[in-house]
């Protein structure tokens, strides 16, 4: 007893920490549930999606006055750009009508809708480590463990992708953990639209996307489009993951390395979109 | 003491991040750990660091007691050796707070090394590693005024 009550904070402190050493292992391996916080859990992502707001404001305000005369010369360049994509789609609606098969394909995909949560980005992972954030929507929108988190733009009539930002790990009633593509959790097996072949993309501690293709043979070129597979069946097929920025020859003979440019800018996510099953 | 831990972490997680232009921003948490830390003892270092840590492994990431377990030791460690230290030299402060922050960023190190991370690809954030350091450095002078003030405001005893 003179023993317990002589070290007990001894006692205490190599206790604690070899109940967070268990946590660290069990949560690891996705065994470990109910780490929310419950009800301050809510208050403090509350709190976080005011400073959030507000930043948010400030930093736009401060940029939208640096950028007002680079809009003119920007707007010039874009309605270039729109002219030369419209001419694009011409060419290639002309090319997929002369072939019925493609064209049940396109009309496919033209009308392929998602049931989908507007998120807003709430807080941000502050270390060089992880890439990660936290959203202001849970499972009280619906959103669940494993949902798709895209960038996209809403449209008159529908909703455009711009591309894959990662995946839900975590939920609680009112806010939702995602890991992005660059953290190096984050796993999604793509296909090479040029060349129909198949890999997994990985992010990194470094912040960049590297991958491989299973085929160490395929044709992978810089500029590639990459989308997601859908093999594993939690990424659903068709969202866009990037372009092939450098294809890498290694000693593996069996696989071809290449690192990837997201499609998404990283540094300025705001408004989410979480594809709901 | 714990309400100005929340309070910034709230503002580290949503607010100081629009300010990382060199992908460094410096970490008040920590900052205010160390503080704290030096102004009392190990058991409230302890806790305080507990805190932070289970705020950080619950709001922003999946693996549950990292940070819990890695602000928890420097907690205990600064408060229980900042008796034999000089608490009215501030030197003594940057120096406490830029070892935090190297420490933290080891023990993220070797714990991500046994979870299988990737962790060989981390020297090219130490760069990073290191301004942030020096940022903690210089900053937690600034901080340590600050809170004194607020201390001596409210007539707070640590």
């Amino acid at each position: 007893m003179n023993f317990l009550k002589e070290h007990f904070k001894k006692i205490l402190f190599f206790l604690t920490v070899l109940i967070l050493i268990i946590m660290i292992g069990l949560s690891s391996i996705g065994r470990l549930e109910g780490t929310d916080l419950g009800f301050v859990g809510n208050m403090i992502s509350g709190f976080q999606k005011l400073t959030y707001k507000t930043g948010n404001t400030l930093t736009n305000s401060f940029y939208s006055v640096q950028e007002i005369v680079k809009m003119r010369e920007e707007n010039i360049m874009l309605t270039e750009n729109v002219y030369k994509l419209r001419e694009q789609i011409r060419i290639l609606e002309n090319i997929i009508n002369k072939s019925d098969a493609l064209e049940t394909e396109y009309e496919m995909k033209k009308n392929l809708s998602y049931d989908y949560v507007v998120g807003q980005v709430i807080a941000i992972d502050d270390t060089n480590w992880f890439s990660r954030f936290t959203i202001d929507k849970g499972e009280n929108d619906g959103i669940q463990q494993n949902d798709i988190v895209i960038q996209a733009v809403k449209t008159d009539d529908s909703m455009v992708q711009i591309g894959l930002l990662g995946i839900v790990t975590q939920t609680s009633s009112d806010w939702s953990k995602v890991i992005t593509l660059l953290d190096e959790s984050c796993k999604v097996s793509f296909k090479d639209i040029e060349n129909d072949e198949s890999g997994i993309v990985q992010g990194s501690i470094d912040g960049n996307v590297t991958g491989y293709f299973f085929n160490s043979k395929t044709g992978a070129e810089t500029g590639d489009n990459l989308v997601t597979s859908g093999i594993g069946e939690i990424y659903i097929p068709g969202i866009y993951i990037g372009d092939v920025k450098d294809v890498v020859k290694t000693t593996d003979a069996s696989t071809l390395k290449i690192i990837v440019e997201p499609a998404v800018d990283f540094t300025k996510i705001n408004r989410v979109y979480v594809l709901t099953k | 003491m714990s309400s100005l831990i929340i309070i910034s972490f709230v503002f580290q997680t949503s607010f100081i991040g629009f300010f990382n232009y060199f992908n460094v921003i410096p970490n008040f948490p920590l900052i205010l750990l160390v503080i704290f830390a030096m102004l009392s003892d190990g058991v409230t270092g302890g806790t305080l660091g507990f805190l932070t840590g289970i705020l950080y492994d619950a709001m922003i990431f999946n693996i549950f007691g990292l940070y819990t377990l890695i602000y928890f030791l420097i907690g205990v460690t600064i408060g229980a050796i900042s008796d034999e230290m000089l608490r009215e030299n501030r030197i003594v402060y940057s120096v406490a707070a830029g070892i935090s922050t190297v420490v933290m960023h080891l023990l993220l190190y070797i714990i991500l090394f046994f979870l299988r991370f990737r962790v060989q690809s981390a020297k090219s954030i130490l760069p990073n590693i290191l301004f942030e350091t020096a940022l903690n450095t210089v900053l937690v002078v600034f901080v340590l005024k600050f809170v004194l003030y607020l201390f001596d405001k409210f007539n707070v005893k640590a």
